[in-house]
């Protein structure tokens, strides 16, 4: 979707990649927008932030081992 | 691939955290004995000051935030279960905690009577503690995180080096109590090595796997390091328990040819960690890089000075490489990390109670300043070459070095105590006692 905020965090130590990924959760909770990441690892604190905020989201493995997450609101 | 963390089973902030405060509270009772006794305790490592001081360290503060971080680490990185992690931190905390105070006391009336206390309370909480431990590897040997095995192999090293220096500390109260007619001096030798060489250093370059990719955003170590290194420092540290006085097969060349093996995968491994973080992805150092490059620094010089020692027996030359290791390498590594593990601790813990988009969150940043961390790291760089002087008698250090090390001490206390206390004051508001977290 050309409509997603992309966010690469990739390079950045714990936990500011979690703390990017939540200034921009807002901007994403009326469900018009997805938000996609790139990240080093599995942010797996994160996902239990976003599982217990009603939003969903989908992982995928990259070759050079980092992870894209896509997070939208759920419907 | 060594960066693996998870956070589906965090204990909660007070278990991890009260061994974090502790720490420096002990680095804060060490300086005031080193100031309460002055330059006698200087004399040699056998002093019974420097004896009750170097326990307050190796106990008081590493063995403690050590303890604190594997009851933490373990679930969260390595998928390990410890059995009620919270009971089980707050007893080995009480006992852990008591017994150091005993047996530094004891060391300094000296009193039989505190000597046996002080092993009761030490065994039973490093007994607990390393049987809990043991407990975790095995219920959780099917799942332990894939991509963490050499930094869980570590740990299991460690955790078998530990077991071999309670047992020796324990050996020695013993015969220091009763008297056996054992070599005191090759026992206690042994009981260091194993302390030092094994629980302390391999934990630390186990967790460094770890955590120097992860939070200094560096490469990852070779897989050759990984797993290698630290078997054969664990296989080394077997040979020269075997071939050591103690056993009667003393062999001269034997235990100086394992001296420089063990200097020498100290010094590959600082090479290694040197080559890491000159590499980071992020040029400006952090306050805990420059806690690593002290660190690194500093493990450098004990390589050094631990051939040094088989050409020259000299007392300020063991107290030298006792200081390196203990404050310079190992002490400083840990002030470090605990820059790096409370706030995010104190992150994750309040995300859980503060409502989601009320903002009340706080940021890293806000909860530990940097600014704040790095005043205490000049005050602990400044503390390790004072000691040194202090160690070689030169006039006035006894004082100077024990006055910085209370001061350094004393920031790093009041930093993560400020750290914490954003915690309690969320905590508060929201409503959720901090002891059910």
């Amino acid at each position: 979707m050309n409509n997603d905020i992309q966010l690469d965090v990739r390079g950045l130590p714990p936990p500011e990649p979690m703390e990017r990924v939540l200034e921009l959760l807002p901007q994403i909770n009326n469900g018009e927008k997805r938000l996609r990441m790139l990240i080093d690892r599995e942010p797996l604190p994160l996902f239990r932030i976003l599982e217990s905020e009603q939003f969903e989201y989908s992982i995928r493995k990259q070759p050079d081992y980092s992870y894209e997450v896509i997070i939208w609101k759920k419907a | 691939m060594q960066r693996a963390l998870t956070f589906d089973s965090m204990p909660g902030l007070i278990a991890p955290v009260r061994f974090f405060l502790a720490a420096p509270l002990f680095a804060m009772l060490a300086a005031l004995v080193l100031l309460f006794f002055g330059p006698d305790a200087w004399s040699s490592r056998w002093s019974p000051v420097m004896l009750s001081v170097t326990h307050l360290f190796t106990l008081g503060i590493l063995t403690m935030s050590m303890a604190g971080s594997l009851i933490q680490l373990l679930p969260v990185a390595f998928r390990i279960q410890i059995p009620y992690p919270n009971p089980l931190g707050l007893i080995v905390f009480l006992l852990l905690a008591t017994g150091t105070l005993s047996l530094a006391v004891a060391f300094l009336t000296p009193s039989n009577l505190l000597f046996i206390t002080a092993a009761i309370l030490l065994g039973a909480g490093l007994g607990i503690f390393i049987f809990a431990l043991n407990l975790g590897f095995w219920l959780s040997r099917k799942q332990q995180a894939e991509k963490a095995r050499a930094s869980i192999l570590a740990i299991r090293y460690s955790v078998a080096s530990l077991t071999i220096t309670v047992i020796l500390g324990l050996t020695l109260i013993y015969a220091f109590t009763h008297p056996l007619g054992l070599s005191l001096v090759a026992l206690t030798n042994l009981h260091a090595l194993w302390g030092l060489a094994g629980w302390v250093a391999i934990l630390l370059m186990g967790i460094s796997f770890q955590v120097i990719p992860l939070f200094q955003v560096t490469e990852i170590y070779p897989a050759g390091m990984t797993q290698r290194l630290l078997p054969v420092l664990f296989v080394v540290l077997l040979l020269w328990t075997v071939f050591s006085e103690w056993f009667g097969l003393h062999t001269g060349i034997f235990q100086t040819a394992l001296v420089f093996v063990l200097a020498l995968l100290a010094i590959i491994f600082t090479i290694q960690t040197g080559i890491l973080l000159k590499g980071r992805k992020r040029p400006e150092p952090d306050v805990t890089t420059l806690f690593w490059r002290l660190s690194l620094a500093s493990l450098l010089g004990s390589s050094i000075l631990l051939p040094l020692l088989q050409l020259f027996s000299l007392p300020q030359l063991e107290l030298s490489l006792g200081i390196l290791f203990i404050l310079g390498c190992a002490y400083s590594a840990i002030n470090g990390m605990l820059y790096k593990i409370v706030p995010f601790l104190v992150l994750l813990h309040s995300q859980e109670i503060v409502p989601f988009r009320s903002g009340a969150v706080p940021k890293i940043k806000d909860i530990l300043p940097e600014a704040r961390a790095i005043r205490q790291f000049w005050m602990q760089l400044l503390t390790v070459p004072a000691m040194l002087a202090a160690a070689w008698q030169v006039p006035g250090f006894a004082s100077l070095a024990a006055l910085l090390l209370l001061v350094s001490a004393g920031m790093l206390f009041f930093n993560l105590l400020s750290a914490v206390s954003i915690y309690r004051r969320l905590a508060k508001q929201y409503k959720k006692p901090l002891k059910n977290q």
